[in-house]
């Protein structure tokens, strides 16, 4: 009988991960189409030395970070995933949202300054465990570069 | 003129498979589980193979104990038991003096030790015909010389019985207060004696262990989801496996019974009982670890009729024993059957 | 498609900056592999099987990020970075980044 009791609990998180999880991924990555759309205009590159035009601008740094979190379906898929090997894809949806969400927040922060662009842009990326140490329970992303914003002068 | 620096909008899918996450999970789940399904079944016929090889003296010797004293499960020693007349020390009337309170107390302290020892000699004389009824059914059943058994009663309410290494067999006062003949008592005996016999105890714990470490050894490092799906999957594996034991034992305890009363009758009472308060375990069958006890009855009956057709020797049931009655009559005082717990069936 | 992590290519001169692309990956490898690495952590020595599994992931990595470059119109990608991070045990993600711009000869 408690076999049939835990099968039902693991089956029960399994489905409320995959129901809530996918809800919110899709709702992240719609929030995320519609402001990278609206935040166009600043480019982000990651080169040291910026062009010409560039030289009389004003420069401070700008940074985004953002923490994702896993839900129990994309942790256990990964675990079978790793005893078969191969690409983990529930992760990587994970991590390119986290890093779009992170460019987006620090172009946030470099429009709110009044920048046109943002040089030498760098990623951090670590994870928060989850589960006692073991596995994976967050990740968390930080993006920061130079934003330069045209002089008044 | 055309902007130097742009941002032009870059194609999804690329970073992200756009694949359906319960695709993935589908088939990698399935393929997980049909190897773990594969890998648990040669690990049980691996056991099974192997448990004959592992000689029954290292069982007994396991599990050796210098009398009861040493013993980890608790025995006739324990002195858990309630005195049936409460003592009256408690409450004293205003007027008592402290020497007559003290004279009360003694006398009350003398009758507890007193009622405790009749119930351990009680025990004791159940105990010793129990050991003997599986002496006896031991002949019957044709257990090879070096394997010996020994009976233990346990002091629990509810009814259950079963068997362990080295030949140790535990029976609850529970059980005795549930069965009204020798022949449902036998037929409980029987079946963990036909355990014992096929080393189905030294069978299911190396199988568990081995299983057990696999499992840790390839999932250990991505955590307890992981576990729990392999746990799971091997768990459902090893309980089909559990079921045939159980099979296997209810034939052989069915052949000892005949050999030794020459009928069946009265073997299936305990099974019907249990039937009758609990029900049919129907689809959850699959989950348990014995088989549905409608299924077992059914087997029994079934028996009964073959050999009725056959022959026409008495089929008279055969009462319990002197000691167990006594023993029983005075449990069924202080135990309500409602008691009787519904979960753990371990006979 | 020109890959490579100097900011200024000799010879060649940039006519338009396309902004930032990535690419990235997470990979395990297979549980046999794990046993043999944990036996190894034991004894020493390389753990060949892990440094395939970040090798494919690196090249993995860089070539979504050519791809996306080139989905942008770009014919090359300087200024190239590497981010590696741990995930879970025996699974790695590897990021690789980098300004995709349109080069032509001075």
């Amino acid at each position: 009988m408690e076999a049939l009791i835990q099968l039902g609990i693991f089956t029960f998180l399994l489905l409320a991960g995959f129901v809530f999880g996918r809800r919110a991924e899709k709702k992240h990555y719609r929030s995320i189409f519609e402001r990278e759309d609206r935040f166009r205009h600043i480019v982000v590159t990651n080169e040291k030395v910026p062009s010409p035009e560039f030289i009389q601008h004003d420069f401070t740094m700008v940074a985004g970070n953002v923490v994702i979190s896993v839900d129990y379906f994309k942790v256990v898929s990964a675990g079978l995933r790793s005893l078969v090997g191969g690409r983990i894809s529930a992760y990587e949806s994970l991590l390119d949202r986290a890093r779009r969400e992170a460019l987006l927040r620090m172009q946030e922060q470099a429009h709110a300054r009044g920048a046109q662009t943002v040089i030498n842009t760098k990623f951090e990326t670590s994870r928060v465990s989850g589960n006692a140490g073991q596995g994976i329970g967050s990740m968390e992303v930080l993006a920061y570069g130079t934003a330069l914003i045209p002089s008044r002068a | 003129m055309i902007r130097l620096m742009q941002n032009p909008r870059i194609p999804e899918g690329i970073n992200a498979s756009e694949e359906h996450p319960l695709k993935e999970f589908a088939l990698l789940f399935v393929g997980v589980a049909l190897s773990l399904v594969l890998l648990v079944v040669m690990l049980s016929v691996t056991a099974q193979q192997l448990a004959p090889y592992i000689p029954f003296r290292w069982e007994q010797q396991l599990t050796q104990f210098d009398g009861l004293k040493d013993a980890p499960w608790e025995d006739l020693s324990t002195d858990r038991d309630e005195p049936i007349a409460e003592p009256a020390g408690g409450v004293t009337a205003a007027g008592s003096t402290a020497a007559d309170s003290t004279a009360a107390d003694s006398t009350t302290a003398d009758a507890k030790r007193a009622t405790q020892a009749a119930e351990q000699t009680l025990k004791q004389q159940a105990q010793t015909s129990l050991q003997a009824l599986v002496t006896s059914l031991a002949v019957s059943m044709a257990i090879p010389s070096e394997m010996s058994f020994q009976v233990h009663l346990l002091d629990d309410p509810a009814p259950n019985a079963f068997a362990t290494l080295g030949g140790h067999i535990f029976v609850t006062q529970g059980l005795l207060a549930a069965v009204s003949s020798e022949n449902a008592l036998a037929m409980v005996l029987a079946h963990e004696m036909a355990h014992v016999k096929f080393r189905h105890p030294i069978q299911a714990m190396s199988r568990g262990a081995l299983l057990q470490l696999i499992i840790t050894m390839v999932g250990g490092g991505q955590g307890v989801a992981l576990n729990g799906v392999l746990g799971q999957t091997g768990l459902l594996t090893l309980l089909s496996f559990n079921r045939d034991m159980e099979r296997e034992s209810d034939a052989a305890a069915m052949a000892g019974l005949t050999q030794h009363y020459g009928h069946l009758v009265g073997a299936e009472e305990f099974f019907s009982e249990v039937l009758a308060r609990h029900g049919d375990a129907g689809w959850r069958a699959a989950f348990e670890t014995h088989p549905a006890t409608q299924e077992r009855v059914d087997a029994i009956t079934a028996r009964i009729k073959l050999m009725q057709t056959n022959e026409e020797t008495s089929q008279q049931l055969t009462p319990l024993d002197a000691g167990l009655l006594v023993l029983k009559a005075k449990s069924e005082q202080g135990i309500s059957l409602k008691h009787m717990s519904r979960n753990r069936r371990n006979f | 498609m020109l890959v490579s992590n100097i900011e200024v290519v000799p010879g060649k001169r940039i006519t338009q900056h396309l902004g930032l692309v990535q690419g990235s990956t997470v990979r395990a490898k297979h549980a046999g592999k794990d046993i043999m690495a944990g036996f190894k952590n034991i004894f020493g020595g390389e753990l060949t099987s892990y440094t395939d599994l970040l090798q494919e992931s690196r090249d993995e990595a860089v070539q979504r990020m050519t791809e996306q470059a080139q989905a942008i119109g770009a014919n090359a990608v300087i200024n190239v970075r590497f981010a590696t991070s741990a995930i879970a045990a025996g699974a790695s993600e590897i990021l690789a980044y980098g300004t995709a711009v349109l080069l032509e000869d001075k």
